[in-house]
This record gives C-alpha cells, structure tokens and sequence, in this order.
C-alpha cells in the first residue's frame, strides 16, 4: 500500500434519491474507519456548487490527496468533480467515484439495509482502489499545418479550395441557432477549432428531433445512445455557451461582423441549484400538453425527457398554477435544492459574432386536412412520431406499443406512407426518411412488441437510397412485414371495437384490400419548423416555395444561404436523414469559420490522372438544376489556378502513410507526364502528328484518341499529357518536332516525393459498374446498348458527336430510347445496394432527349423510382413531358432485325410486353473507384462490404475513418450527387481543419504503458491491437521489447488482458487497481 | 455474491439506466466497470472468485457493436474458456458467464441480473471459499 495516503470520502445524498433508501449517516461512519480515510463527509447535493466547494476546502484543511465521491454515476458527474479537483490542485485521476445511485438505491428502493451495506462495500472497493491511483498527465505535440488532399474530383477540390482559402473575418465568435443533431455538430465542430460558440435553443433542452427518435436505421442504434455524448459534449465544453429557452430577437451588421439580440425567457428555476432530482414535478398540479411526446400531459415544471441536456427543470408559465392563478407554490415548497425562483423575469442579452449558423430543424406535417385518414377524429389513427415515442422506454406509453382507445396492446398495425407528401395539393416534395422510418418502426414491432403481430406498409416507391438501406429493407422483407403498394383510399372506424378499417388497392396483385388493424399510424412528410420560417424572415433569408432557406447553389454552395456570413444546415434547407444533416452541420461550420479569424492551410492535392474533374466532369449536366459541367467546373479550376497555397501533384498516387494525426509522412510516387504544364499552352499540333490511335476511356470506347491527348476541351490543366502505354517514345518522337513551346520532354522520369502533413482527406471518387455479367441486358453484344455515363458523353456539346444523339451502330437518330433502371444495383448477384442517383440521372437524359429529338419515344423501366427530396419535384416535371414509365424489372433485350426489343413485365398491368427500341441505355451501378480496397490498406482504413470507404459511425461520424486524422469524402464513401458530394468535402475538410487549427494535439494518457524490464517482446500485444498502435522495437544489445505510439493507443485495454507476464498496463485501469477495487467489493481490506 | 464486469460502453451505462428507469434488482450483484470487455483478464475473474464472488459475469457490447472493434468477442472467447476450466476444477462452469447489450438494453441488464442471481442460488456459495466473518457477505 503507498505511502502517505489521505483520502476523503464524500458522500451525496442527492435529495432523497439516495439518502431516502440509504442510510448515510451510517454509510459515513463506516467510511471513516477505513484505511488511510482521514475525513468522510455527506451533503445533500453534492454536484451543486456549495458541495464541490466543501470538497475543495476538505482538501486544504486535512491535506488530502485522493478523493473518493459517493454520489451518482461516474457518467454523469465524473467531468464535474475531476474538474473540481484539478481546481483544488490535485490531479484530476485522483478521483474515483461509488455509483451509489443509479447501480445502489435506485435499484434497490425497498431494501434499504441491504442498499446500505451495498453502497458501503461499493465505497469500501472505491478506497481501496484510489490507494493504488497515480498521477496521469497528458502529452502535447505540435501539428503540421498542412493537409493531403487524395482525389482531384469535384470532392477534392471543393476541400482544397476550402481549405487553402484565405479567411475574411476578424471576430472569433459565432451564433449556432437550434440545438437538435445539427446545431450540436456545427457547434462542436466550430468549438473544437477554437471559436467561441453561442448556441441558442428555443427549448429547455437540446436534442431536437433526433432526441425523439428512438433507434436510427439501418443499424438499430439506439438514438439517445449516440446522441448523449454529443449533448454532455457541448455542457462541458468550454468554448460553446448553450442558451436554452431562449430565442434571437434581431440581427444588425453584415458578415464578419453580426450583433445579435438574444431573449432569455424566464425558467423560474435556478440551474445552478437544480438537480434534477425530480421530486417537484411529482408533486406539480400544473398540466399541459405534452409537445414533445406530442400525445399525452406533462406537468408544469418539467424537463421533456429524462436525458435532456442541460438536466434542469423549468416551468412553463402558461400552465403554473400560480404563474396563471396565482395559487400552489408547491414546487417552491418542496425543492430540497431551493432552486425555484418565482421572480425570475429572463434577461435580454446582446452578443458579437462573425457569422451565423441557422440549424432550426422541420417539423412533421399535419395531417388533419387530409380527411380521407381521420386523423384527429379517430383515436387510434397517430401520426409516425407518435408512433415512434410509443417505443422508448422513457416515453408517453412507457415503451409499449398501444391502442389509444383502450390502452390494449396494438398487434395488427398499418403504416401509410407519403400522407400528404408527394401530393401536388399539400406537400409536392418527398420527405426522403419516412421510408425509412417505417420499415424501422415495422422491424422494431416484430422484434420488441411482439413477432406475431400483423404490420402492413402501404408505399409508393420505397426510396432506400442511403448507404445500408436497400439491405436494410431486402433484409426487412423476410420479417413477416407486408409492403403493399398502393394508396389507402378510405379510412373508417367501427365504432364498437375502435378497430381502423383501410380500404387499400394493392397495384402489384391488382385486388382491393380491407385491412382490419389496430393502429394507423400516417408516416408524414418533414415541413420547416416554426422557427425555421421565423428566422427565415428575421434574417430576410430567400426561401423556397415551401419555407425551407434556399441554398446559394444548389449544387457548389449547400450551406450557404442568400445572405454572405449565414449559414444553414440539416433539415432547414430540407428534408434529409442524420448522416447528411451531421455532413451539413460540419460543413456550415467550415463554410463559418471562413468568416471567422484564421490562417489558411497550405495543401498538397493528389491525383491520379493528368487532369481534375473527376467521373463528375463526364457528365453532360447536371440534374435539377440542369447546368452544364463546365459551367460548374471551370470557376473551380480557376480558383485553383490563383491560389498559391494548393500544391498539385498529377500523375500521382500515394504509397505509404506513417505516423498519426498531427503528423503524418507521406510517400507519393510522381509519374512523368511528359509534358512540361508551365510550357504547354494547349494549341493541340502534337495530337494531330502523333500515329497512335487507340480508344478513348475519356467517352467510354464511343471515340479515339491519340497518345498523346487532352480529354475534354475544358481540362484542367489545359496542357496534354502522354499516354506512356501506348506512346512510340524516341522511336517516333513527331510531336516533340512540332510542339512551339518545347513543352514535350520524353525523357523525363519519376520521381518520389517525400510529405509532412497534419491531416488527410480521402476522396477517390467512384466509377459506373461494368454491366458486362448481365448477359441478358446484351452490354459489349449489341453496339445499340451503352451506360448512362456513355449517353452523357453523347449528350455533351463538347463529346464525340457534338452532342447529338445517334445509334451507335447505324449513325441515325434514334426513334425509340428505352432506359433499363438498377443495372448491377439492387441484385444480390452484382451489387446488393442502391445506387441512390441512377433514377436522378436517368431524369435529366430524358429531359436533355426530349429537348433534342421531342417526337423520340421514352420508356423507363424502373422497381422503385428514387426521387427523393425535391427530386420529387424534378420527377413530376419529366413525367409531364411524355415520358413512359413501366414498373418493372427487364428479364432481356433481343434484337429484331437492326433494332432491338426490351422484354419487361410490367407489374402494374400484369403484362410481358416487348418494347421496341433503337437504343437501350443502362443505368449501370455506382461502383468505388478501382483500387479503393488496396488503397484504404495502404491507409490502414477499413473499407465496408459494398467496397466503399467506411466512417467510423454511420450516423454520426459519416466523414471520419477509423483512423483519426485521415477523413473521408464524396463517392468514395458511397454513391451521392454532387450536392451531397461537396457537403461531405466541405465536412471532412472541417475535421481536419479542427486538430490544425488548435496548433497541437493533446491527450490524456490513459493508454497502454510498457514495463520495460518485464516485457520479453513475444508480440502478442503487437497482434491484439486493433489500431496498430503498438510496435515491437528492438533495444539494446538486440532484445526486444512493446513499444506504445500514445497518440494512436485508444485505451481499449486489449493489450493488458493478453500478456501475460502484466507488463503492459492500461492507466487507470492497473491489475493492482482492479484488484485492490475487488478486495474492497468482496470484504476484504 | 455477483461480481459482473461491465464495459463502460454498454452494460455499465445500461444498468445506470436501469436505474434512472427505477428497475429492481437483487443487490448481490456490484458492479466494476471496465473500459472494455476486452480488458478483462482471466485473472480478474479468477482473483474474484478467490476473494469470494460466488458468480461472476461479465457483460459487453452487442456481436459487432464494440467500440473498440472486437473486444467483447476476445473477452468471450476468454469466459467460454475459463468455464471449461472453472467445470474441471469442480468448481462449476455455470458460475461464470458472458452476456451482450447495448446500452439501451436496461431489461435485459436487469434480467441478467435476476435471472444470474437465481442462478448462483441454485448452485449455492462459492465451494472454494472459506467465509472468515467478514462483513458485506
């Protein structure tokens, strides 16, 4: 046992929550008596600021030096006490706390003498523990303050061009508006780089829609679960200061520098005094409904739910008692903390910030003017929220799913999908996750409620687009879950059971169903929140027709709105699920800091190729928008010119990475282009002398090209470049002769170039699948059959035909086009997922068609039509335009003498019919670019099993890989547009701006530690690590011994348990601590 | 007496929530919370075992849900391992187990723990144990 040991107990009454079941008088006495305890002390709160000053004074009078705290659990409270200690000047790891609450009296609220002689032995295991504490420090290390940029597509360079920009502002502070999943990330983001944050939340609490969600689809996650951490993140950070209920009142001053009114309305509780403990609103007489819940009653001193951040109760005004009436104050009377304030008037406060990011959320439509559902006039007719809160345990139902009529549990239940979205009376667009969420609810029935219950869907498409969804709902259709495709026509209840009868057609099977269930539950779209449209208005933001704020471009500038210096993010420009909202959240927060003070970085952009642009620049057009590429491309490409802070290495590919974020060396292999880029001005001689003819991969096979060659017109850089597989070298040497300039150097070789650099941005895009293996589609038989992405060649003015569109095979102008949807997408047998923009793609070909050859014949064959979000929109707009759309999957394509036909059962007609056509356009899958899976190797990233780079989190950390310090971005990460594409580029380049900004990285050092006199280097540690970071070195006189890279160890404790010789240790987590901890839990001592 | 090794990451955070739902379970059972499954090294259950646990468990994250790649599936290996030993011995296999949760799970931690306890009950004390009047037993 150490030396000179003092330790303190203190122990928390916690109101009544512990001292009601626990004796701690008694606890207390015994804790005295235990070794080395000099003094133990109990109050009644002792998390409030009045205990965690007795502490401190404790700490100076008896000289202690380790701390035990019997209190809450350590989850909760552990930040606020080791902070306390540090402030007393003791290491913060000389804490340990007994979780004497929620794992002692809450659990065992009628034993209180055995919860009693439970929470000695949990302080008696804590004292024994804290003999064996040490110090724990930190390490600092400075970073590099550059960034590698891996991909010159559009995701590339959105990052480079980002990053490298110099900033405009002088001010380091910003306004975060709404506290739901995407003001926390922008908040944390912004905080984590070093600004000082106000976010501003209209409710007690923040969380916001997510908080209500439940589990999140398709990995089940719980949503509080992952939510939490974010949430107690921004409580305890020292740059964000979160102002609940409150809301911004006016704006004045323009980008770079905003003054900001905010009113504080008035809580009539005192957070710093309030513990949640809970016992006020127990008692409270005040009701009113419960809007968040949104079905039921809550009190009127409350907190929406028990995880809300910040845990603090207030009271709503307009349902108090005496706030209304002027009688009760039992809350008053009652509190055991004292912490209501009855005076309480609010304040109204003004700050400064350089810009403004506005994440105010949607809301979920009403559905009551839709009369045909009878919702609001039959009781067990709810919306999908309400739905969704009859899951969780913590909610209105208590976890049980129910018939609001009686109470009895629901077991037949229908979903209706598209309640007023996709209708051109109420809400055009589609709301893109409510899909989603009712296959997530269907799943959570079978699985938490009961798994003979009947669940029915009726849907329209189902529009499973993100990455994991379309396995979600394949794997969901073996549940017993039935889909329907069809619109509910008629909803009435029998008035004697409150059982809801739907009249539903199924259009699949062509019969008229009547569904007899328990539940109805409406899957409503997402409309802008209130206070989405009201700061739209404040801050004369331009909106849409719908309320949502407009993007400056749709495409380029996501989160930008009409306003220089304001921002928007998740769901307030629109519906979208979490991993995007958190994309757009950590992208507003780059797009901030731009107004913010700062540094520009300098980056180093790699790319493969000899030019930039990407898969994306093949594309004639883009869709819903409709602008041709180079009308998006080429202002990129000349920001990039201009900007002296972007190092571009074409022609390049990165073969090894070492180190860790902060510092990484990077080895690039440089291959010779051939062609001086300084020299060449572009004039295209040496092309015209060069001999070589082969196909050009540029327009898919469609044309040739030279050895020598440019693929596109509008290239970046303008200069050429040699193809060295096919060039004749010094044996034909003709364009060297002709080139004015001297550009062309054939003898130049390659070169390995050696970097430092702070952190990395993967994005290497992806490519079309190669429909090759679906013979019956006649890809690579018939010339008339090509890919989407070769129609967009064709299409484009600058391509191999001008721009005209012709049979491959005869050089005329077809009559009749048919497009074949999920080529390679959605099959088991090529690739399981969808490819989420192919239905998009195909829109825009038919349109660009359509304007060209208007008499042509269109046909779609399509399973579900993918146009979520305000492609909806774009959708209806082909539709009006002739097109014929048959739901169906293709079984073949056979020629007819030199045309071809199109064999498709159409599923809505029940018919095999034969399509004749003189082109057939495959909307081929979206695969990762070649070589993805070697090159996430080569970065020790993982990659997931649609071969696509894999985040860390799907929800919740859709940019970060698994290694910290190296991020992910756009097609690589799985298939997107180019909107999704640059709010992902924009957010990665956040990430990595984060540990660069800060200067240095530091980390606290509960990591694996070596004992090198013990470790004989056998290596098992080497293995069991899952980060790689630990390496066996050799020392002198050749033994070897564990090496730990601290920054990289993640403190999982893997290594410790396999040695076996205890010479590796986590700290904190020591065998002689655990077992020290053990000894007092089981007696001894 | 139960000792379960709980991750911090799941089964430790779950059973805080059983607590904030006011779910009720024998109080034999405490609690030592661990970064990760993973760290628990046989020694630990065998020095609990030593000091007295008549049960022990341990209880990490769902198959695929660990924060920390595969640590909960290490530390089962090493519990079904541990048992087969614990069942030569005499000293009975079922006294030891491994269970998954995430941290939402708050029944299933609470039933563990019932169903656990009911368990050991069954099987009696600790048969290598000699009691020496040491409170909290």
């Amino acid at each position: 046992m150490s030396k000179n040991v003092r330790i303190g107990v203190f122990i928390c009454h916690c109101g009544k929550n512990i001292a009601g079941t626990v004796n701690v008088e008694d606890v207390r006495k015994y804790a005295e008596k235990l070794p080395n305890v000099i003094v133990a002390r109990d109050y009644m709160f002792m998390c409030s600021e009045a205990g965690q000053q007795l502490i401190k004074d404790a700490i100076k009078e008896f000289n202690l030096n380790r701390i035990v705290v019997a209190a809450c659990s350590p989850k909760l409270h552990e930040i606020t006490f080791r902070r306390c200690l540090e402030e007393a000047g003791l290491n913060k790891f000389f804490l340990e706390m007994a979780n004497i609450r929620e794992q002692c009296s809450w659990v065992h609220i009628n034993e209180p003498h055995k919860a009693t002689e439970k929470a000695k032995a949990l302080i008696r295991a804590a004292v024994m523990r804290i003999h064996e504490h040490e110090e724990i420090g930190t390490i600092r290390e400075d970073v590099v303050r550059k960034v590698l940029v891996i991909g010159g597509g559009i995701a590339g360079i959105q990052a480079s061009l980002n990053l490298a920009r110099p900033r405009k502002g002088r001010l380091r502070s910003v306004l975060v508006i709404g506290g739901g999943i995407a003001g926390i990330q922008a908040s944390l983001d912004l905080a984590d780089m070093g600004y000082k944050v106000y976010l501003v939340e209209r409710r007690s609490v923040i969380g916001g829609n997510m908080a209500k969600t439940y589990k999140t689809f398709p990995t089940d996650d719980c949503a509080m679960c992952i939510l939490s951490p974010k949430m107690n993140d921004v409580a305890a950070h020292k740059n964000i200061e979160l102002i609940t209920n409150a809301e911004v009142v006016s704006i004045d001053g323009e980008a770079g520098h905003f003054k900001v009114k905010i009113r504080k309305h008035p809580k009539y509780v005192n957070p710093a005094k309030c513990t949640a403990c809970g016992t006020c609103a127990e008692k409270c007489p005040g009701r009113a409904p419960d809007d968040w819940n949104l079905f039921g009653t809550r009190k009127a001193i409350y907190l929406p739910y028990p995880q809300g951040v910040p845990r603090k109760y207030v009271i709503d005004p307009k349902a108090c008692l005496y706030l209304t009436k002027g009688i009760c104050r039992v809350c008053e009377k009652i509190c055991p903390a004292g912490a209501i304030n009855f005076e309480d008037k609010g304040e109204e406060v003004e700050v400064e910030v350089g810009a403004i990011i506005v994440a105010t959320g949607w809301e979920e439509f009403n559905p009551e003017p839709l009369t045909q559902y009878g919702y609001g006039k039959y009781k067990n007719v709810i919306t999908l929220i309400q739905f969704t809160r009859m899951f969780d345990v913590a909610g209105p139902t208590g976890g049980k799913v129910v018939r609001l009529s009686d109470g009895k549990p629901a077991n037949r239940i229908l979903i209706v999908n598209c309640v007023g979205s996709r209708d051109d009376r109420y809400i055009p667009y589609c709301s893109t996750v409510c899909c989603m969420a009712a296959i997530r609810n269907a799943r959570l029935v079978k699985f938490e409620q009961n798994p003979n219950a009947e669940v029915y869907i009726c849907y329209i498409d189902i529009r499973a687009s993100g990455k994991g969804y379309e396995e979600y709902y394949k794997s969901s259709q073996g549940m017993g879950i039935n889909f329907i495709r069809g619109r509910v026509a008629e909803v009435y209840e029998d008035e004697k059971t409150g059982d809801v009868i739907a009249r539903v057609e199924d259009t699949t099977t062509r019969t008229i169903l009547e569904l007899r269930v328990d539940l109805l539950v409406l899957a409503c779209p997402m409309v802008p929140s209130k206070g989405t449209r009201e700061i739209a208005d404040l801050l004369k933001l331009e909106t849409d027709e719908f309320g949502f704020i407009k993007p400056r471009h749709h495409k380029l500038a996501p989160v930008d709105t009409s306003r220089p210096g304001i921002f928007a993010c998740g769901c307030a420009t629109g519906p979208r699920d979490i991993p995007d909202t958190v994309a757009s959240a950590s992208a507003a927060a780059l797009r901030a800091a731009m107004f913010l003070e700062g540094e520009p970085f300098e980056v180093y952009l790699v790319e493969k190729s000899p030019y930039l642009g990407g898969v994306t620049f093949k594309l004639a057009r883009t869709f819903f928008t409709d602008e041709p590429l180079p009308d998006i491309l080429t202002p990129l490409f000349k920001e990039l010119s201009g900007s002296t802070n972007i190092h571009l290495l074409l022609n390049s590919e990165v073969k090894e990475v070492k180190g860790h974020i902060g510092n990484f060396t990077v080895k690039i292999l440089q291959r010779p282009r051939y062609v001086d880029v300084t020299k060449c001005n572009g004039c295209g001689l040496c092309k015209d002398v060069c001999p070589v003819k082969v196909d050009d991969e540029w327009n898919l096979g469609l044309t040739k090209r030279s050895a020598i060659f440019k693929p596109h017109p509008d290239a970046y850089p303008i200069a050429y470049a040699i193809d060295p597989h096919n060039c004749k070298f010094a044996s034909c040497a003709k364009c060297v002769e002709v080139c004015p300039t001297k550009a062309i150097v054939l003898s130049e070789e390659p070169r390995e170039i050696e970097l430092k650099v702070g952190a990395i941005i993967v994005a290497t895009g992806l490519d079309e699948f190669k429909p090759l293996e679906i013979k019956q589609y006649g890809y690579g038989v018939y010339k008339d059959v090509i890919t989407q992405l070769q129609l967009a060649r064709m299409l484009d003015p600058k391509g191999p035909t001008g721009g005209k569109l012709v049979r491959p095979s005869t050089g005329e102008v077809p009559r009749s086009v048919v497009m074949i949807q999920c080529a390679g997408s959605r099959d088991e047998k090529t690739n399981p997922y969808c490819s989420r923009i192919c239905c998009a793609v195909a829109l825009k070909a038919t349109k660009m068609i359509k304007e060209q050859i208007p008499g042509c014949d269109i046909y779609i064959c399509y399973v579900d039509m993918s146009a979520f979000g305000f492609l909806e929109l774009y959708y209806k707009n082909v539709q009006s335009m002739g097109v014929n759309f048959i739901r169906g999957k293709v079984a073949e394509v056979l020629s007819e003498g030199d045309r071809l036909k199109v064999r498709v059962e159409d599923t809505l007609l029940g018919e095999l019919i034969d399509v004749p056509a003189d082109l057939v356009v495959l909307s081929s899958a979206l695969i990762p670019a070649e070589g993805t899976s070697d090159f996430a190797k080569v970065l020790g990233i993982d990659v997931g099993p649609d071969g696509f780079l894999k985040e860390l989190h799907l929800k919740l950390r859709p940019v970060d890989s698994k290694v910290a310090g190296i991020f992910i971005a756009g097609g690589s990460q799985g298939p997107k547009d180019i909107a999704d594409t640059v709010a992902q580029a924009l957010a990665a380049s956040s990430k990595a701006t984060i540990p660069i900004a800060r200067g240095f990285i530091e980390v606290e050092l509960v990591k694996a530690q070596v004992d090198e006199d013990l470790c004989v280097g056998c290596g098992h540690c080497e293995k069991v690590c899952p980060y790689k970071a630990i390496e066996i070195v050799n020392i002198s006189r050749g033994r070897k011994i564990a090496k730990v890279h601290e920054i990289e160890c993640e403190g999982c404790g893997a290594c410790a348990a396999t040695c076996r010789l205890g010479a590796i240790q986590l700290r904190g987590f020591k065998d002689n601590q655990i077992s020290a901890q053990l000894v007092g839990l089981l007696g001894g001592g | 007496m139960i000792v379960a090794f709980c991750c911090e990451h799941c089964a430790y955070a779950a059973a805080d929530l059983a607590g904030t739902s006011r779910m009720q379970y024998p109080p034999n059972v405490r609690i030592v919370r661990v970064p990760c499954t993973g760290k628990v090294d046989m020694l630990y259950i065998l020095r609990a075992f030593m000091l007295g646990a008549d049960g022990v468990f341990v209880a990490g994250c769902l198959k695929g849900g660990c924060h920390f790649v595969d640590g909960n599936l290490k530390a089962n290996a090493r519990v079904q391992f541990l048992k087969k030993i614990l069942e030569l011995l005499g000293f009975g296999g079922d006294r030891l187990d491994m269970f998954f949760m995430s941290s939402a799970m708050t029944w299933e931690f609470v039933r563990i723990a019932r169903e656990f306890t009911e368990r050991i009950k069954k099987l009696g004390p600790n048969p290598f144990f000699k009691r020496n009047g040491v409170d909290g037993k």
